[in-house]
């Protein structure tokens, strides 16, 4: 690679992609393709599955249509049925971990000298 | 519409699967990619569609005159009516204010204060790239770098192609015009390098850029005077991850998404803060304009073709323009003439220094540039001069107690610059092993690192940092 400002042309055009374009046959990008097709399917599915409270995130961000409305209450329809089934639990814990090392120096600090509100609402529920 | 939306996933999914059910219609499917592109920019402000349009026609016009011109001295002339009329459009929309508000405040400086035609100018998104991607188009027709467009459709295309379309990379015609001429195909390959880019990206801007951005940097450079030196140290250290981890996500995804739909874009960034003066640092980073500004403005200001002195101006009006095209403040203009004066002296080091003298270490070379680039980025940064002047004050007079410090922002600014420590190709290494898998492993690998960003990223996203510009 020539440097820049020293008016080298290899500079140019540089491939995000290390390698030469193949030369594939049709039969052969057909399949290729079959298998990012196949991927991306799948893909949607799992997190479909898995991650059903993004859903439920993007559809309280719509307009409050009649579209808008229904989409919202099948999300949520969906994000409860998979969470009755425990799909949701990797990512819920994953977050939760992630969230306690985001909090790890108050864990460790002084204790927090709480305003009296917050004393009634952190008491053990019956 | 973000990348990283759902909005956009939907929005993907779609495009990817029509363009591929034409087959072998090339022209259908640059026409439904054309007519997607359009509404993905039709998705931030529908109105400023019509100036899309109105660009590609002009540039194609522009081309199409130049090729029929007879003499040198007309195609001369219908590249500098092109060029102009490209300039005049970001002139109007991204310089008008400023310019006006300069000219206002210069007049009431001498005594002659006029009210002047001020207008409420909404900045068109995207509008720095398109228009320099049309500038690019006439110029290299012009030059008989690349032939016209066999069509319409393609000139308006490659400005509007919706992966590059609103924050680079700045792809030229000569890249991608050959590619829109052919049926494009797909290998394993280049699809699971796309994959490793998209997932990386969104790990980029979700999880670093957008962390860092609402812990330290947004609050510290909204009231600088507010900290002390540690906080301030830091929120420079964190907006060079930042920038870099927001503007390169945006770059690898937008590679990514275009060799999902076939096509191949050129490299924007390459570890940047790995350059061991500022010159590599402008061969790293946001390549596709530094390369831009080299070949459609150093060059043609005579480049390093004169004596020192020649080139050094060359290097500081390159530069400074540069620094404008960012955006229309003075603090650009000041980071422009900065990094200018910087690239200055270091050629003017080479020019002085002797063959046998020792070269400086390398680590050296690395810290002194990296901390040359920190230092910009604070003027980058910060709203005004004031901004920076208060940057500078409370650096020196608060005390320099850490407020903002966590192990988890340490982990995001470590982490982010330690980015710069991996092989340099680690994405191919990546993407080859994700190639070899069936598609069902390949596709659970995909998934669990795309439902592993989504499990640990904030609510919400924050525009990329070059959609301002």
């Amino acid at each position: 690679m020539g440097m820049l400002f020293d008016e080298d042309p290899a500079d140019l055009d540089i491939e995000a992609f290390g390698y030469a374009a193949p030369d594939e046959t049709e039969a052969r990008a057909d399949t290729d393709r079959g298998w990012l097709s196949r991927i991306l399917l799948i893909t949607t599915i799992l997190l479909a599955f898995t991650n059903a409270q993004s859903l439920v995130t993007w559809s309280s961000t719509l307009e409050p249509t009649w579209t808008g409305r229904t989409v919202r209450a099948l999300s949520q329809a969906w994000a409860d049925q998979m969470s009755e089934l425990g799909l949701d639990r990797f990512r819920n814990g994953v977050s939760d971990v992630w969230t306690a090392f985001q909090e790890l120096p108050r864990r460790q600090g002084p204790p927090r000298i709480a305003p009296a509100s917050d004393q009634v609402d952190q008491s053990p529920s019956p | 519409m973000l990348f990283p939306t759902m909005q956009f996933g939907l929005f993907f999914l779609a495009v990817y699967a029509i363009t591929w059910s034409f087959g072998r219609d090339n022209v259908a499917r640059k026409w439904f990619l054309l007519l997607a592109s359009w509404a993905f920019y039709a998705a931030w402000d529908w109105r400023f569609v019509g100036l899309l349009i109105a660009s590609g026609l002009l540039n194609w016009w522009t081309a199409e005159r130049i090729d029929a011109a007879q003499t040198s001295r007309r195609r001369k002339a219908w590249v500098a009516l092109g060029v102009a009329i490209n300039l005049t459009i970001l002139g109007f929309f991204k310089y008008y204010g400023f310019f006006v508000e300069q000219l206002s405040a210069l007049l009431t400086q001498v005594g002659w204060e006029r009210d002047l035609p001020l207008l409420e100018i909404i900045l068109p998104v995207g509008i720095s790239f398109y228009t320099f991607q049309g500038i690019s188009y006439v110029v290299d027709v012009h030059r008989r770098v690349t032939p016209k467009a066999d069509s319409v459709g393609d000139v308006m295309l490659l400005m509007s192609f919706f992966p590059h379309l609103v924050a680079g990379p700045i792809v030229r015609a000569s890249h991608l015009l050959p590619q829109f001429e052919r049926t494009p195909k797909l290998s394993r390959t280049l699809v699971a390098h796309g994959l490793v880019l998209i997932a990386w990206g969104l790990a980029k801007k979700m999880i670093f850029a957008t962390e860092l951005a609402t812990r330290v940097v947004d609050p510290v450079f909204f009231d600088p005077s507010a900290y002390g030196a540690a906080d301030l140290a830091l929120a420079a250290y964190a907006y060079a991850v930042q920038i870099y981890c927001d503007f390169s996500a945006y770059s690898d995804i937008a590679v990514g998404v275009a060799a999902l739909l076939g096509y191949r874009f050129p490299r924007n960034f390459d570890q940047p803060y790995r350059a061991t003066s500022l010159q590599e640092f402008w061969r790293r980073w946001h390549i596709s304009l530094s390369s831009w500004l080299r070949d459609y403005l150093y060059i043609p200001l005579g480049g390093g073709r004169g004596p020192v002195w020649r080139t050094c101006i060359n290097l500081m009006i390159t530069m400074l323009l540069g620094g404008i095209w960012h955006g229309a403040a003075w603090t650009f203009v000041a980071w422009g003439a900065l990094h200018g004066g910087v690239l200055t002296l270091e050629r003017l080091w080479r020019a002085a220094r002797k063959e046998a003298a020792r070269r400086a270490p390398a680590i050296i070379g690395l810290l002194v540039t990296f901390h040359v680039v920190l230092l910009s980025w604070i003027l980058f940064r910060s709203e005004s001069f004031e901004a920076v002047r208060q940057y500078f004050v409370a650096f020196a007079s608060n005390p320099a107690t850490p407020t903002l410090l966590t192990p988890f922002v340490l982990v995001l600014v470590v982490g982010g610059l330690g980015l710069h420590a991996l092989p340099s190709r680690a994405g191919e290494g990546a993407a080859r092993l994700l190639a070899r898998l069936p598609s069902p492993a390949a596709a659970l690998v995909f998934a669990f690192a795309l439902l592993l960003i989504e499990a640990v990223r904030p609510q919400g996203v924050a525009p990329f940092i070059y959609f301002q510009f």
